[in-house]
């Protein structure tokens, strides 16, 4: 077999978990005499099982956070931070990008707005294999870290190693498993045609849906967003005003996932460029009819 | 026309995210849109006034502090928060910044606006967490939270400096890596308490903060 689900696990909850009567299951546990369960609990695979030197496989980061426990998606987020990865490879070989699945929108007492993953969730990674590399059994190792929280906050951190295996001519067999399939089908989508029509009125992004659709929409900001003058309370609704900060000459970009309410709940990436802002284009309320 | 609204239509035409730019006229109306965030305070604002008591039950005033010519360093605290114990007790980040610059008429307040029950909140809790962490300056309780909703602090800690003239000078994190354990290697409060001494404007008026979000009351 060439997938082999984390192994040489060093897991870890911070300093501050056991601070704090009030992280929950894990202290109840203790109290109870028995091992803490862990609050996350994470595993790794990767796919296909036999891969081909100069070829690409995919490894699946999957996160189990226990019941009540969020950790953070990797947008534009008051608090928390998304998890992070240090992966070791090879030499030669090369690592693609996390691709994460869209997060839950998330609001605490005090405007304070996170987009959180509650449940399991599986981020994807493509790793592209040396063009040398050596056939054999192989593990590649990665160091997690991240913050899981309900009301408390608890730090926690794993290592985890995959073991691939390079085979001189291996093809892919096709389809992918049904875990790889259901995660690819989580990431979120390019806009389908009909959608949305995205209108920068000013300062102001309007979002509406042209697929007759009644349900809602729902922007997450990428970090790498424009500054967003309100999007706790623009950032829902069955039509969207979002209302751009200027900066240097500019608002925007609007980049980020638009999540639309449906039949079938669907995410999108959205990036709508820069547009240039002098200052002149004032958006007025025009009097009378 | 300067005023003149022009509308630029963003159509999105294919699969990929490919935009599409048309004018078209302006026909909806709108509201005025301010340039700022609703909540909070954004450097250049002047920072609200408060009344907060300490553990002991001391009074403090910002604007007392102001009349007397101090610049006013502002951490939103709680104890159990993971980055709250990164900067107060795996590392020393707090205090090291308050006994650099103290001596140049810096007041430093740290506020809990925890509500009853919540996590890290209660006087017991933070008396403890006050002698544990040796902490130099007041910890003021806000349970109502109307300090910290004020502000706008979102996470423990989340810094505020606020100049002699009551205006903010910096808003955010108090360094640059976000990690729970790790303290940046660039101290923001520190850049821009040294500019405000020094009467330059401060570098970086606002970063993001980063830390647990604060326990407000529901």
């Amino acid at each position: 077999m060439a997938t082999i689900a984390a192994c040489s696990r060093t897991p870890g909850e911070g300093p501050a978990a056991r601070a704090d009567g009030s992280v929950g299951e894990a202290g109840a546990a203790e109290q109870a005499g028995q091992p803490a369960a862990p609050l996350v609990v994470m595993s790794a695979t990767a796919e296909p099982a036999a891969v081909a030197p100069g070829s690409t496989l995919t490894l699946l980061w999957t996160f189990r956070p226990a019941p009540g426990w969020h950790l953070y998606g990797n947008v534009r987020n008051d608090s928390g931070f998304a998890p992070r990865q240090r992966l070791k490879l090879p030499a030669g070989w090369e690592a693609g990008p996390l691709q994460w699945p869209a997060p839950a929108r998330h609001v605490a007492a005090g405007d304070i707005l996170d987009h959180v993953y509650e449940g399991e969730f599986v981020l994807l990674q493509d790793v592209r294999v040396a063009s040398d590399a050596a056939p054999g059994a192989l593990p590649l190792r990665a160091h997690w870290e991240w913050l899981a929280c309900r009301e408390a906050c608890v730090p926690g951190q794993d290592s985890l190693s995959v073991t691939v295996n390079v085979v001189p001519g291996a093809r892919s067999t096709g389809a992918p498993t049904g875990r790889l399939a259901a995660a690819r089908a989580r990431l979120p989508q390019p806009l389908p045609a009909g959608l949305v029509q995205v209108a920068m009125d000013g300062q102001t992004a309007r979002i509406t849906r042209t697929d007759g659709g009644a349900g809602n929409l729902v922007f997450v900001p990428a970090v790498d967003c424009g500054e967003l003058a309100d999007v706790l309370r623009e950032g829902v609704g069955t039509t969207l005003s979002l209302r751009l900060v200027p900066e240097d000459g500019h608002v925007g970009p609007l980049r980020g996932l638009l999540i639309v309410d449906g039949t079938e709940t669907g995410a999108y990436a959205l990036d709508v460029p820069a547009v240039p802002w002098t200052g002149s284009q004032i958006v007025t309320t025009p009097t009378g009819g | 026309m300067n005023n003149a609204r022009r509308v630029l239509s963003v159509l999105v035409l294919t699969l990929a995210p490919v935009l599409a730019f048309a004018a078209t006229p302006a026909a909806k109306d709108a509201a005025p849109a301010p340039a700022a965030a609703t909540a909070g305070v954004k450097p250049g604002d002047v920072a609200p006034d408060f009344t907060l008591k300490d553990l002991d039950g001391v009074e403090h005033t910002l604007s007392k502090y102001l009349a007397d010519g101090k610049i006013v360093v502002i951490e939103w605290f709680n104890p159990d928060c993971p980055f709250i114990v990164k900067h107060h007790k795996l590392n020393r980040t707090m205090n090291d910044t308050y006994a650099t610059l103290t001596h140049k008429g810096m007041v430093w307040l740290a506020v809990n606006s925890g509500a009853p029950g919540k996590q890290g909140a209660g006087l017991e809790r933070n008396r403890k967490a006050y002698a544990e962490y040796e902490m130099p300056f007041p910890l003021l309780l806000d349970e109502s939270g109307s300090v910290g909703r004020a502000y706008g602090a979102k996470t423990t800690p989340h810094m505020f400096v606020i100049g002699k003239d009551g205006k903010v000078a910096y808003t955010g994190a108090i360094d640059n890596d976000n990690s729970p354990t790790v303290a940046g290697k660039h101290n923001y409060v520190i850049s821009a308490l040294r500019a405000v001494m020094d009467g330059r404007d401060v570098p970086e008026p606002e970063t993001k903060p980063y830390g647990c979000s604060v326990k407000y009351a529901n």
